[in-house]
C-alpha cells in the first residue's frame, strides 16, 4: 500500500468486488449522490463529484448514462463514488477482476495515482496488481494474517534453486504464495 | 472552473417524480370532473373526496414509491452499502421526503378544481380537516408502504405488485363497513345532516399514521440492516404495531357516519305547506316549493290536510334525534320527505308530493298488492308529476283531466288503502 495524507467525512471508502449502478442516472449524479451518502454536504456533493472524476479520469463522461459505459468505465465509476467524500482509506475488493487487459492496465494506472495521496488498501488475486501497485503484501489465511512485508520478502520464502520449484509453470510470487499456505497446513497437521 | 451542476430532483432526476405526480392529479382531476358539474356543492361531500380519490392516487403514488426504492436502495448499489453514515433514517428521509412532497402537491392540485368549486358554489358550512387528513395520510400511508416494499423486493419491476396490493386494499372497503376503518376509501360517502363520526375519524387518521411511521421505521432499519445476501427478516418487526391495532376495528366494526349536531335549516311556509331545507340546500327550497306547487296544482289544491310538510331528506337524522330527545317520536309523522342531493337531482319533480297523493307511498309500504293496484297509483303520481298530463298511451290518456282530478278527490281513501285498479277509472 502507498500511504495517504489527507481525510475528511466518513474515513473509509469501499468499492466490493461486485456492485451495480442505476444505469438511467448521469455519471455526475451517480458520484454525487455516493458523495452525499458518505456524509458530504448536499451543496458540496457536485464540485465533490467532479473531483473524483477528475481523479478516475472520467471528467468527459460526467454527464454520459451510465448505462452506455464499459465494464472498465463502470469500475472506475465505482472509484469515484468511493473517492468522492475524500476517505483517508480507500479499499478496493478485486477491481481488476472480469476486465480486459487494456482496462486493467487503465484501472491500475488510476488505482497507483489515487495511492499516492491516501492509503489503499487492495484485495485482488491477480500478481499483477501486487507486483504493479503494491509497496506491502498482507496474506490471509483461514482469517488470520500469515504474512505481511514486501513482496521481495514473500518471494525471498522460496529456494529458486531447487528443481522442482524451477519446473514450475508459476511465478515466482506463485510458488512463494503456494509453499506458504501449505506450510500453514503442514504446521496444523 | 464551475461547480458541476447537479440534476434537479436528484439523484433520480425529474422523472420518475413527475411523471406519477402528473397522473396522480390527472386522475383526481378526472374523477371529481362530474362533481364539478352538479348545480350546487356541499363541504361534507368535498372533504370526504379528499380521502375517496385514494382509490387511484394511492396505488400510482405507492407503485413510484417502490420504484425510487428499487433503483437507489438495493444493498449492491455502490452509493446505498449500509455502512455509509447517511445509510438508512437520512437515505430513507430523503427519498420519502421527495416523493411524499411531491406527490402531495400533486395531488392538492388534483383537488384544486374541486374545491374551488365548492368555494364558489357551496352554501353553507366549510371543509372538514379531519376527512381531509385522513386522505393525505392515506396517501403517505400507501408511500410509505410502497417505498418499504421496494427496499425488502430490492427492484423496481415490485412497482407493479405494489400497485395491485394497494389497489386491493382499496377494493376492501368497497365491500361493505367491515374493512372502513382501515382503508382509505369507503364505501359510501357522507352527505348534508351527516357527518363522518369523530371516533372513526379519529380512529382512522391514527391508524394511517401509524401505517407511515411503520413502514419508515421498518425500511430504514432493513436499509441499516441488509446485505446481498441477507434480508433482515426481524426489521419488519414495527409493521406489527397497525396489524394489532386493526385488529379491534375489524372484530367491532365503528360506525361511520353520525348525525350532524346543530343542523341549519331553511323554511319557509306557503300556501299553508312548509318546506324546509339543510342550510347547505337553501337555493333548492323555491325548486322544492315549485314542485309542490306544480303536482298540488294538478291535483287540485285540496289535499285536506295531507301535504303540510315538506322536508329535505338530509333534515331526516337529526328531526329524528331531536324527536326522541323531546319524547315525541312522531312529532314528523306527516311530514314527506325529499331527496334533496346535487347528483342527478330530482327535487324539482315533485316525485314524493306525488307519489303520496297518489297513494303509490301507501302500496310500497303494504306487500300484498297486486300488480293493478300498484301500476295504477305510478300512472297517477307520474300524471300529478307531468301538470296533470296524461302519457299518449296508457290507462290516462282520454280521460280529461278535470274529471282525473274530481276522481282523485272522490277516492282518497281508496287510493290510501291501496285497493283501485285501472277498471276503477272513469270513462
Amino acid at each position: 500500500m502507498r500511504d495517504g495524507d489527507r481525510g475528511a467525512g466518513f474515513a473509509v471508502g469501499f468499492v466490493p468486488q461486485r456492485f451495480s449502478l442505476a444505469g438511467e442516472m448521469r455519471v455526475l449524479d451517480t458520484v454525487a449522490y455516493a458523495a452525499w451518502v458518505n456524509g458530504v454536504a448536499r451543496e458540496d456533493c457536485g464540485k465533490a463529484a467532479g473531483t473524483a472524476l477528475e481523479m478516475v479520469g472520467l471528467s468527459d463522461n460526467a454527464r454520459t448514462r451510465v448505462r452506455a459505459l464499459s465494464g472498465g468505465q463502470r469500475q472506475r465509476v465505482g472509484i469515484a463514488a468511493a473517492l468522492a467524500h475524500q476517505p483517508r482509506l480507500l479499499v478496493l475488493d478485486e477491481p481488476t477482476a472480469g476486465l480486459d487487459p487494456g482496462q486493467r492496465l487503465r484501472l491500475r494506472e488510476v488505482v497507483a495515482a489515487i495511492g499516492a495521496t491516501r492509503a489503499v488498501l487492495l484485495s485482488t488475486h491477480l500478481i499483477e496488481d501486487i507486483s504493479h501497485l503494491c509497496d506491502r503484501v498482507g496474506v490471509l489465511a483461514g482469517g488470520r494474517l500469515v504474512f505481511d512485508g514486501t513482496e521481495r520478502e514473500l518471494t525471498a520464502l522460496i529456494d529458486d534453486t531447487d528443481a522442482t520449484a524451477a519446473a514450475s509453470a508459476g511465478s515466482r510470487f506463485e510458488r512463494a504464495y503456494d509453499a506458504l499456505i501449505t506450510g500453514l497446513g503442514a504446521a496444523r497437521d | 472552473m464551475t461547480d458541476p451542476v447537479l440534476r434537479r430532483l436528484w439523484p433520480l432526476g425529474p422523472w420518475p417524480l413527475l411523471l406519477p405526480a402528473a397522473a396522480i392529479a390527472a386522475a383526481a382531476v378526472l374523477a371529481t370532473t362530474a362533481m364539478r358539474s352538479w348545480p350546487y356543492q356541499e363541504w361534507v361531500r368535498t372533504s370526504a373526496e379528499f380521502h375517496q380519490q385514494n382509490a387511484f392516487a394511492g396505488p400510482i403514488a405507492a407503485a413510484a414509491a417502490t420504484y425510487y426504492a428499487g433503483r437507489l436502495t438495493r444493498p449492491d448499489r455502490v452509493f446505498a452499502l449500509p455502512s455509509a453514515p447517511r445509510a438508512g433514517r437520512d437515505s430513507a428521509r430523503r427519498h420519502l421526503g421527495l416523493l411524499a412532497v411531491t406527490f402531495t402537491l400533486a395531488y392538492l392540485v388534483g383537488m384544486a378544481p374541486l374545491t374551488a368549486v365548492t368555494v364558489e358554489h357551496a352554501e353553507h358550512g366549510g371543509p372538514d380537516p379531519l376527512p381531509i387528513a385522513t386522505g393525505l395520510l392515506g396517501l403517505w400511508a400507501s408511500i410509505a408502504v410502497g417505498y418499504l416494499i421496494g427496499v425488502v423486493g430490492r427492484g423496481a419491476l415490485w412497482a407493479p405488485i405494489s400497485f395491485v396490493a394497494v389497489f386491493a386494499v382499496v377494493v376492501l372497503g368497497t365491500g361493505g363497513d367491515t374493512f372502513s376503518a382501515l382503508v382509505p376509501v369507503l364505501h359510501v360517502a357522507p352527505a348534508a345532516g351527516r357527518v363522518e363520526a369523530l371516533p372513526f375519524t379519529v380512529y382512522r387518521v391514527a391508524f394511517f399514521l401509524l401505517v407511515a411511521v411503520a413502514a419508515v421505521v421498518a425500511a430504514t432499519a432493513v436499509l441499516r440492516r441488509h446485505r446481498t445476501r441477507h434480508r433482515p427478516v426481524r426489521a419488519m418487526a414495527p409493521l406489527l404495531v397497525p396489524v394489532v391495532l386493526a385488529v379491534p376495528a375489524v372484530v367491532s366494526t365503528p360506525a361511520l357516519f353520525a348525525v350532524e349536531q346543530d343542523v341549519q335549516r331553511v323554511c319557509r311556509t306557503q300556501r299553508g305547506i312548509e318546506h324546509c331545507v339543510h342550510a347547505a340546500h337553501r337555493s333548492r327550497l323555491p325548486v322544492m316549493e315549485q314542485a309542490t306547487a306544480a303536482v298540488l296544482t294538478a291535483y287540485g289544491d285540496d289535499t285536506s290536510g295531507r301535504v303540510r310538510r315538506v322536508y329535505d331528506e338530509s333534515l331526516r337524522w337529526a328531526t329524528a334525534v331531536d324527536d326522541a330527545a323531546s319524547g315525541n317520536t312522531e312529532a314528523h309523522q306527516d311530514v314527506v320527505w325529499v331527496a334533496v342531493q346535487p347528483m342527478s337531482p330530482t327535487d324539482h319533480t315533485g316525485r314524493e308530493v306525488a307519489w303520496l297523493l297518489a297513494g303509490a307511498t301507501a302500496c310500497a309500504a303494504r306487500s300484498d298488492t297486486t300488480d293493478e293496484e300498484r301500476a295504477l297509483t305510478v300512472e297517477l303520481a307520474l300524471w300529478l308529476q307531468n301538470g296533470g298530463r296524461a302519457a299518449s298511451s296508457g290507462p290516462l290518456s282520454g280521460i280529461a283531466p278535470h274529471a282525473l282530478r274530481d276522481w282523485m278527490s272522490a277516492h282518497r281513501t281508496g287510493l290510501d288503502t291501496c285497493v283501485l285498479t285501472a277498471a276503477d277509472l272513469p270513462g
